[in-house]
């Protein structure tokens, strides 16, 4: 009864335009003054202890750090060396296209960003060499998932905190299906660009892919720092992403110089020696470090960062106290009992997992649908005896296409923002790749080996409470 | 009034910044101290919540002043100019009776560990001060009570608080259309929009 008043509640605030985090805060607010006997107090509280969760601690981090790389420079060089990698097929800067956002995906946690930061300068280019402006932004827009699918993700970060897996397994299920994901699409492009006669880049040998790879390997090595950091045990995923922030930071102030007091300061300028060079550019970096820190550029990256941050925060702090009412209500346990009782197979369930997020996925903001539907629909699963990390990437990839399906799709609001489409025009570009999502969402549902082969080899074996 | 405005401006973004950075940096600091000094600071993370907390608590009003916090306005939209008005006031309304009611339990919270005076786990008042305020050398270490940090949970709602009351107002007179960002990335399109080249199909467009 009060389950079906707080759903009801919560969707009739949402329809009406109420900000998420408030409809969901108020929703459970009137529940809990109506049905229980929780202190204001306590309530009050709970906001606050969203906080201090020192896995949601990694959230800001990881989202300062993306911030810092989306300034442009990272994303160029990562593009130059994509396109040395595959532009010479068919399709090939589409598959660029893809291939870096899989890269930039690597780097940073948010799907808009990889749309915003890959797609703002491949689109342009793929429309000089010709492709149709559906083409490519369609193509962007899919690819463009594949931020949260790939590690880091905050998605995954949310979905760590709320069932209390570990980060670090969650981020090493994602490699795996973020490839497999990415391949998909280069296949389809590969086809669809050998059917309609698009063009191929030239080859420009393998002393480009290795100029292009140093190049872009200051950016790239943040993969390493990250990852090579939580698995070689040197610090926790929290910590990973701190240290991702004050790199990032360096990297674009002093060695991109894409913002900041250095910016346009060319590494060697011309007729230089590479003594002269060396030393010129060390006292520009010592003159310019404290600067650097307080100037106006890095402030405005610092401010951006902090508004997507507490937005986040503020919905996720909310859906905490959504889910702590559903789990004090028991609600999780009657829908277990339900589902056991009913004698549903896992893949049954499994069925309906997607077809509750595919739908909710359409309404809510990714974070806080997870952190709504987790607690029900994991107990479930762990009864079922599917693995929590499986369960993880599946509900990941759902997220995705929610991204890319109206009318709350995230994908679809800056590819439509970076091409001046109309946003049901980008939705019609993106179709056609969406059917590849689909079936890369049945093959992670049905084939837990994509997702539990790496953590489980390892890390090994995932040891369920 | 504007430059009144202007500076408020400046002090939200850089509380907001302040916060960000000290939470940043600490962490990082940590790190560095335990693989290079192999030691490190038993208030860091402490600290680091804290500051994260305050982050969000205050800057969950300025979001509201620059409307970012996301919503569903599908629906809202479909109604014409009055009936869409009343319906946006509706959930100002909601807005202020949420931040209200938390306003009132986080109220409740904070007086409640000020009488007990409960202090913080591992946060101290630092010794240079104790030696100022107190005279002559402390003979242990005094714990900061915990109703400082926590004094977030009502000083951010009541900035919520008026800014809600603020956007009703804003609302209510015209001068403001919605309450919410129809999605987080609105002013990243925008922007990105003021960098295209315009673009149209082109006769010789491969399909």
């Amino acid at each position: 009864m009060e389950s079906i008043l707080l759903f009801v509640v919560v969707l009739l605030l949402l329809v009406l335009g109420v900000p998420i985090a408030v409809a969901l805060g108020l929703s459970s607010l009137t529940i809990i003054l109506a049905f229980s006997n929780d202190s204001l107090a306590s309530i009050a509280l709970k906001l606050f202890e969203a906080m201090e969760h020192y896995t949601l601690l990694a959230i800001p981090f990881f989202i300062l750090s993306s911030t810092f790389l989306s300034t442009g420079g990272v994303a160029q060089r990562i593009i130059r060396f994509s396109i040395a990698c595959v532009g010479s097929f068919r399709g090939g800067l589409a598959m660029a296209g893809v291939f870096a956002c899989m890269m930039f995906a690597a780097l940073c946690g948010s799907s808009p960003a990889t749309v915003v930061a890959i797609g703002s300068i491949v689109i342009a280019g793929m429309r000089q060499v010709g492709y149709s402006r559906d083409f490519a932004a369609g193509v962007i827009c899919n690819a463009g998932t594949l931020g949260i699918l790939i590690p880091p993700s905050i998605v995954m970060v949310v979905y760590a905190a709320a069932t209390d897996v570990s980060v670090g397994r969650m981020f090493l299920a994602g490699v795996i299906p973020g490839a497999l994901a990415g391949v998909m699409l280069m296949i389809g492009i590969y086809v669809a660009a050998v059917r309609r006669g698009l063009p191929a880049q030239p080859w420009q040998g393998f002393r480009e892919i290795f100029a292009s790879a140093l190049d872009a390997g200051w950016g790239l090595f943040l993969i390493v720092i990250i990852l090579g950091g939580i698995y070689g045990g040197i610090f926790t995923p929290t910590e990973a992403a701190a240290v991702a922030a004050v790199y990032a930071f360096l990297i674009a102030v002093f060695i991109y110089r894409d913002l900041g007091p250095l910016k346009g300061v060319p590494w060697r300028a011309e007729g230089e020696g590479a003594g002269g060079a060396a030393l010129r550019n060390t006292l520009a970096i010592a003159k310019g470090f404290f600067p650097g820190c307080v100037h106006a550029d890095t402030r405005k990256v610092l401010v951006e960062a902090a508004r997507v941050t507490l937005m986040l925060m503020f919905i996720i702090a909310n859906a905490l106290l959504f889910a702590h009412v559903l789990t004090s209500e028991r609600i999780p346990q009657v829908i277990t009992e339900t589902f056991i009782q009913a004698g549903l197979e896992p893949w049954m369930f499994l069925v309906v997992v997607n077809l509750l997020l595919l739908l909710g996925g359409q309404f809510m903001e990714p974070s806080g649908l997870l952190l709504i539907v987790a607690p029900v629909v994991f107990p479930i699963a762990i009864q079922l005896g599917i693995d929590p990390i499986h369960l993880g990437i599946i509900m990941v990839v759902n997220m995705e296409i929610g991204m890319i399906t109206p009318p709350v799709g995230l994908n679809l609001f800056v590819t439509s923002g970076i091409t001046g489409m109309s946003v049901l025009q980008v939705v019609r570009a993106a179709l056609p790749w969406l059917g590849i999502l689909f079936v890369f969402l049945i093959i992670v549902t049905y084939v837990p080996w994509v997702s539990t082969y790496l953590p489980n080899t390892l890390m090994g074996p995932e040891i369920v409470r | 009034m504007q430059r009144a405005g202007e500076v408020v401006n400046r002090i939200e973004e850089g509380a907001i910044s302040f916060f960000f950075a000290v939470m940043v940096l600490t962490t990082f600091v940590q790190v560095v101290l335990r693989y290079v000094f192999n030691t490190g600071f038993v208030w860091a993370l402490e600290l680091t919540t804290y500051c994260f907390a305050w982050m969000v608590l205050i800057g969950i009003s300025w979001g509201v002043k620059i409307n970012t916090h996301l919503g569903v306005d599908a629906f809202v939209r479909l109604f014409p100019g009055k009936a869409q008005r009343a319906l946006v006031l509706f959930g100002c309304l909601c807005c202020i009776a949420y931040a209200g009611i938390l306003l009132a339990g986080a109220w409740e919270y904070i007086s409640k560990i000020y009488r007990i005076g409960i202090p913080t786990e591992d946060l101290y008042v630092p010794r240079v001060v104790v030696e100022l305020f107190a005279g002559g050398e402390p003979d242990r270490p005094v714990p900061i009570p915990r109703w400082i940090p926590y004094a977030a949970l009502p000083i951010g709602l009541a900035l919520l608080l008026f800014r809600f009351c603020q956007a009703f107002w804003l609302i209510y007179t015209g001068e403001r259309k919605t309450l919410i960002a129809g999605h987080e990335v609105e002013e990243l399109a925008e922007e990105a929009q003021h960098r295209l080249v315009p673009d149209e199909p082109r006769p010789g467009d491969l399909r």
